[in-house]
């Protein structure tokens, strides 16, 4: 209990910190006034939005907090996607301005049951930023079902390059599988 | 002009040719999820070099901050509204159908 006390307070104070960096940011005033107004706004907010900023794994109950990953894994991990994003354009690009059109779609499936559902978003939000890959659905138990212009795009994908930095991001520790569709047709799906 | 305004001039360019591409992608491609693999170029590659030729542009400042804050504002939001789309397509099973 006590720990947890502890754990929500850091939280807390990192929040506020956020908070007040982008009032600065946005008021660009740095006068006494102006200064403590944004700190007592900051404060309040913190304070108030804090519960809906922690995110409940839906099978085990644990709650993460949202803006908790380890970010000196981050600016690595953004450049590296930047650099994934240049080269899948410049793929779908040669798609498009092929004289005869001729891609070919497929739904491809693999499994990566991360705990912390954060994990789950910034995977999701990655695949779709890659331009050739879109993340159609996260079911039950991790499975990401995603949609690939070509074939080329889908064997990045499968690759599982993607998903192990995104756990290195988290500090989980779950495999990757690619999933053949046969095996996620038996999965009974919600209405 | 100094070397600034070339880079500017370069990296806009860069950015404009994105969104051109995309235009085309658009028209040409034939089924709906090919065409929104189209519309992630501009979301994505043609969104970063924009940004990054009006930070070049601003230099460090307090306005070259919030471009960067607009940047990144949208670079994490604009991933959902594309997957709601598809995700509403796909469940209401437009699968792969051809778009004439």
């Amino acid at each position: 209990m006590h720990k947890r006390r502890r754990q929500d307070l850091s939280h807390f104070f990192g929040l506020t910190v956020l908070l007040f960096a982008i009032w600065i940011l946005l008021s660009g005033k740095f006068e006494m006034k102006f200064i403590l107004v944004g700190l007592a706004a900051s404060l309040v907010i913190s304070f108030v939005c804090l519960p809906f900023l922690m995110i409940r794994n839906a099978k085990t109950g644990k709650e993460f907090f949202i803006f908790k990953m380890n970010y000196f894994k981050l600016i690595p991990y953004c450049i590296w996607v930047l650099k994934e994003i240049f080269k899948s354009s410049i793929d779908v690009a040669r798609e498009i301005l092929k004289l005869h059109v001729d891609y070919e779609p497929r739904i491809i499936y693999f499994s990566m049951p991360y705990e912390n559902p954060m994990a789950d978003i910034v995977l999701a939000n990655s695949i779709i930023l890659t331009p050739g890959t879109i993340t159609i659905d996260v079911m039950e138990g991790g499975i990401f079902e995603v949609h690939a212009i070509n074939k080329k795009a889908a064997d990045d994908m499968l690759s599982g390059n993607m998903p192990r930095r995104v756990a290195a991001l988290f500090g989980e520790t779950c495999q990757f599988r690619p999933m053949p569709e046969a095996e996620v047709r038996d999965i009974p799906k919600e209405v | 002009m100094d070397v600034r305004e070339i880079l500017t001039v370069l990296f806009l360019s860069l950015g404009f040719i994105c969104f051109l591409i995309t235009a085309i992608g658009v028209f040409r491609l034939k089924d709906f999820y090919a065409r929104l693999h189209a519309a992630g170029i501009c979301e994505a590659a043609g969104l970063v070099l924009c940004s990054v030729g009006f930070l070049i542009y601003e230099g460090p400042s307090i306005t070259g901050l919030k471009i960067f804050a607009v940047f990144l504002a949208v670079f994490i939001a604009s991933p959902i509204g594309t997957h709601i789309i598809t995700r509403v397509a796909y469940k209401e099973s437009i699968k792969n159908k051809e778009v004439e």
